[in-house]
């Protein structure tokens, strides 16, 4: 029996556990609960939950300015008049775009690469946005003055960010990235080399 | 009855990989000297506060301590030995170490001593620190690591006919694996000429000291000359393609476009 004569003979309750299960973090059992739920959920509940998952695929792209996901193109952020155009924070994913918007304290453009350079994994600067970046860069209205960095603080962010440093440095734009150092509620007996070594590096001024 | 009681082990190691598991754990790739290969959950090393997190990056030499789970050990601790800072500071010297990760990381197994290859990286990553040519850290270090799993170039002997081969007249193969006497070229259906240069410079990667090497004299196009036909050799003798070779000639085209100096304010980490 193939794959397709084997899923028409199984049960919908079968077929609806297996799609459950090959969601990221979805083991068997929690897949097992959800479609459970499902069906002792009222059918509007199951309608809503089925059209929201079409409703996103359809309607969900990539904004041609910051690569984020959005329903409008270019996305809110992008036209917002009110934010500061001439600074950009390149993040790995658009989760990191709205860890970042929670903070309420950044008020620039972003650029979303969709993923970080991993060598080991075969990603290059190629396979993420990065060419993407270079071209809103050159073709940008008003003169960028920052590039922020805020790829994660580990081997492969800091590979990316320092290819994006030397890919940007020529055009005259201040590149940053995000401090470095000691989280809140840390134990400095714990932490390691690099962390110890940037948060000495980057150490500020005791503001009273 | 009692049950497995769980075993505790120290050991020194490299980390040569990891990726997620769940919201909060890593697994951990590493190379330790009598266990070889090890996979090892890093619980908790997402997290912002993670006390393990740091100590078992990629490109860290550690010493942790293992104990056995039920599928993959657990890292209860974990201590840095080496961070390799100047290397993580550079974007060359970064993308030549992920090289000599990934080909560790590719030919070594579990549960093997590997005492000589743990060492090899060690010093290969330190050599890398401190500033050594890259190119030799990279060709003594493929070299040495072919020679410990048993698929290195032949570089004296006709790898067809086993007369020795002059440098002035060598053929190569990468499918036989090594240099080819002149007479004996139309026998394979690979062989190609070879610079002398070329042949010297791999000899001398095999029989001299690194110091010794590292006097060699060597212009960009011999060093691009050897690292292609090395890339290729691997590539050909292994049946593995070591995708993080390429981010080392994208790094170096990226690092010449923007000019060896940065501007202060435009410097990274």
């Amino acid at each position: 029996m193939n794959q397709y004569e084997r899923r028409n003979s199984q049960s919908p309750i079968t077929t609806l556990v297996e799609a459950f299960n090959r969601l990221p973090g979805i083991g068997p059992k929690s897949a097992q609960r959800l479609a459970y739920h499902v069906l002792r959920a009222p059918e509007k509940e199951a309608q809503e939950l089925a059209n929201s998952l079409l409703e996103v695929k359809r309607s969900i792209t990539l904004c041609d300015f910051c690569q984020n996901l959005t329903d409008l193109n270019p996305c809110r952020i992008c036209t917002d008049s009110k934010r500061d155009s001439k600074t950009i924070c390149v993040v790995e994913e658009p989760l990191d775009v709205q860890a970042l918007e929670r903070t309420g304290s950044y008020m620039g453009l972003y650029h979303v690469l969709h993923g970080v350079i991993a060598p080991s994994d075969g990603i290059g600067p190629s396979d993420l946005k990065i060419a993407e970046l270079l071209k809103r860069i050159r073709d940008s209205e008003v003169e960028i003055d920052e590039v922020i960095v805020a790829t994660n603080p580990n081997l492969e962010g800091d590979a990316t960010s320092m290819y994006l440093a030397r890919l940007l440095g020529p055009l005259g734009i201040n590149i940053t990235h995000l401090a470095r150092g000691l989280p809140a509620g840390a134990d400095l007996e714990y932490a390691d080399d690099v962390t110890l070594n940037r948060a000495l590096e980057f150490r500020q001024k005791v503001l009273d | 009855m009692s049950g497995r009681i769980p075993r505790v082990i120290k050991t020194k190691a490299i980390v040569l990989a990891h990726r997620r598991l769940g919201d909060a754990d890593r697994i951990v790739t590493m190379v330790t000297p009598q266990q070889g290969k090890v996979d090892a959950v890093a619980k908790g090393a997402l997290k912002p506060k993670s006390k393990l997190a740091g100590h078992v990056e990629p490109l860290t030499f550690t010493e942790v301590s293992l104990a056995h789970g039920r599928t993959l050990d657990i890292i209860t601790q974990a201590q840095t030995q080496n961070a390799y800072l100047p290397i993580k500071s550079d974007l060359q010297k970064m993308s030549t170490a992920f090289y000599l990760l990934e080909l560790t990381n590719r030919f070594l197994i579990e549960d093997v001593d590997a005492r000589q290859i743990f060492e090899l990286l060690g010093s290969s990553l330190t050599r890398l620190s401190d500033g050594k040519n890259s190119q030799f850290v990279t060709r003594v270090f493929e070299f040495s690591l072919l020679r410990v799993i048993g698929i290195k170039p032949e570089l004296m002997k006709c790898v067809i006919t086993g007369k020795d081969v002059d440098a002035e007249k060598a053929y190569w193969s990468m499918v036989q694996g090594g240099v080819v006497h002149v007479d004996s070229s139309g026998k394979t259906f690979d062989a190609r000429p070879l610079e002398s240069r070329v042949i010297r410079v791999l000899r001398a990667i095999e029989f001299l000291s690194f110091e010794e090497i590292c006097r060699i004299k060597m212009d960009s196009q011999l060093s691009m000359m050897l690292e292609n036909m090395m890339f290729e050799f691997i590539q050909v003798q292994s049946e593995l393609v070591i995708k993080s070779s390429s981010f080392m000639g994208e790094a170096r085209r990226v690092i010449a476009s923007s000019g060896t100096e940065l501007n202060n304010s435009s410097r990274d980490g």
